[in-house]
């Protein structure tokens, strides 16, 4: 089936290499990019490091339950299709997964041609227009009517039928995949793929060889062929997520390919012609890296043909009482309870607070109110719960939280970001996966701040 | 011959002729024994979690290698009793070796 066209990149998660060896050989000739793993940890590694069109996560992966896989897939990657993978006997928990977001499930023995067909039919994109109707707009988690949000959307609405490359900014949390997905969908190229990468988790080798591809005997661990990711989404569109992180030596790279339009994989020498559309992104101040000789001025021109700027939650907060209910009614489908809307005076206290880490932070603090919540009532504590725990920690905190407001803001970002670190690693004892999980964040992205500050997991063990 | 039809669905995988999967299957009959003789060997020190472990294993395996009949006996011996444990596994074993000499 070489040559078959590209589906999609899939995760198969099951303990068990037999299975996922059969699965892989199948879905890669059919057209997919499947990567595999055995457990939950290097699940959630890759998950961070890539864009999943689906996943197939089996129920029992050793003494993990694979259901445990399935809230940070959908909190992760919502629009990820996550597809259960079980053996007769637990048909139950397979429909109980479904209640909680997976899209369907497959039990062993089912033949691989109608698993494709299943999958690919979830995968295939709505044919809707081109314009975002509200009802796409919630799918993708585009909520809001804000004055910022509707210039956004005018934006994306303006260049729905220009193919330029789009440099998405704003800061951690406000949704750019969400953006790039979006754009992908107003664009022509919406029945064509959608892929992501992460530019700051993957390191430098791979990161060249996902994107350009490689030949076989190119490097030591390159034992067949591989097409890169600009190769197989060509006619598509590929968000090049923290952009600001990708190495010197790639960027350099990139910027010929976004020139020539032309990759060559590594180990080739034959350059092949692509036409994939560039959306990159990055929470960094991308110009003031430029002008530091961190990023390329070259390609930052290049890649700012049209710059969308996605305004952080407190410059928008007339959208969180939307975002809110958007956010409940996803949670009390899932975790099947029947919470209420915050009242007036939690609202209140909801849009006067600051929400530094963004739309990611209000959906974390809902998810966990609405889990704690006792009596479908959501509570200030249980919403604030994060920032209790972080108030209950030091004194120290306390005297940074006010000092914070007579500095400059470049150094008061700085200040909470190195205090928010410091307490991650308190309360997750210098385990880097349990403070990525908790702060949304790539472990990638933990590591990177634990090298600015300074601080050693060792020490918090 | 229909107890021939019958015995060559059996043993033979329904994607043994597959172009793909055809010499992943052969691949998966070649280890059949191994995961067999730590299965049995659980069952006859009576481990009873190692038993549902490598029994729920083998049905999903032999399940998605389309050995269908050979999943349902691993499915048995999971749910067997403790003390029809034994007589599960040796139809397991016999099949098991049937679809090893089919090879």
């Amino acid at each position: 089936m070489a040559g078959s066209k590209y589906l999609g990149r899939i995760l198969l998660v099951d303990d068990d290499e037999s299975i996922t060896r059969f699965y892989e050989t199948f879905l890669t000739a059919a057209g997919f990019i499947a990567h595999s793993c055995h457990d939950l940890k290097t699940a959630k590694d890759l998950l961070t490091q890539y864009y999943f069109d689906a996943v197939l996560l089996d129920l029992h992966l050793g003494d993990e339950e694979g259901i445990g896989g399935l809230p940070f897939v959908l909190k992760v990657t919502p629009s990820t299709k996550v597809f259960i993978l079980t053996s007769h006997g637990s048909i139950e928990k397979a429909v109980e997964c479904m209640r909680r977001g997976a899209t369907s499930f497959f039990t062993k023995g089912t033949e691989p041609e109608k698993i494709l067909a299943e999958i690919t039919a979830h995968l295939k994109p709505a044919a809707k227009g081109p314009l975002l109707d509200p009802e796409t707009r919630k799918t993708i988690g585009l909520v809001g009517d804000s004055p910022a949000i509707k210039e956004m959307l005018a934006m994306i609405d303006k260049i729905r039928n220009v193919d330029s490359t789009v440099l998405i900014l704003g800061e951690s949390g406000t949704g750019k995949e969400v953006v790039a997905r979006a754009i992908h969908q107003t664009s022509p190229r919406a029945a064509e793929p959608f892929n992501a990468i992460n530019c700051g988790a993957i390191p430098e080798q791979l990161l060249e060889s996902e994107l350009f591809g490689h030949k076989r005997g190119s490097f030591t661990d390159a034992k067949t062929d591989r097409k890169g990711i600009f190769e197989v989404c060509t006619n598509g569109t590929l968000l090049l997520d923290e952009i600001g992180d990708m190495p010197l030596a790639l960027q350099t790279k990139l910027l010929r390919v976004l020139q020539e339009r032309q990759v060559t994989p590594i180990g080739s020498s034959m350059p092949l012609t692509i036409n994939t559309r560039v959306i990159a992104a990055t929470h960094r101040d991308i110009l003031d890296e430029a002008k530091s000789k961190r990023f390329r001025e070259d390609l930052y021109y290049r890649l700012s043909v049209v710059v969308i700027r996605i305004p952080p939650l407190r410059h928008r907060t007339e959208d969180i009482p939307a975002l809110t209910s958007h956010f409940l009614c996803q949670f009390n489908q899932r975790f099947a309870k029947n919470v209420r809307p915050p009242s007036a005076s939690v609202m209140a206290r909801m849009m006067a607070y600051d929400w530094p880490g963004n739309v990611r932070e209000l959906q974390n603090a809902l998810e966990r109110a609405v889990v704690l919540s006792s009596d479908d009532e959501l509570s200030v504590s249980d919403i604030f719960q994060h920032m209790n725990l972080r108030a209950g920690t030091a004194t120290s905190d306390e005297t940074i939280s006010r000092a914070v407001f007579a500095m400059p803001l470049t150094e008061a970002k700085q200040c909470f970001e190195k205090s928010y670190l410091e307490h991650l690693l308190t309360i997750s004892g210098g385990n880097i996966s349990e403070a990525a999980r908790i702060s949304a964040r790539y472990r990638a992205d933990i590591y990177r701040l634990m090298h600015r500050y300074g601080f050693d997991k060792g020490s918090f063990r | 011959m229909s107890g021939g039809a019958d015995s060559l669905e059996t043993t033979r995988s329904r994607y043994a002729s597959h172009d793909l999967l055809g010499p992943l299957v052969e691949s998966y009959i070649q280890g059949l024994p191994t995961a067999l003789g730590a299965l049995e060997q659980a069952v006859r020190a009576g481990e009873d979690r190692q038993i549902l472990r490598l029994s729920h294993r083998l049905s999903g395996d032999a399940a998605t290698y389309g050995f269908a009949a050979l999943a349902d006996l691993a499915r048995e011996v999971e749910l067997a009793k403790p003390q029809d444990r034994r007589d599960a596994m040796r139809q397991l074993k016999d099949l098991s070796r049937r679809i090893c000499r089919s090879l």
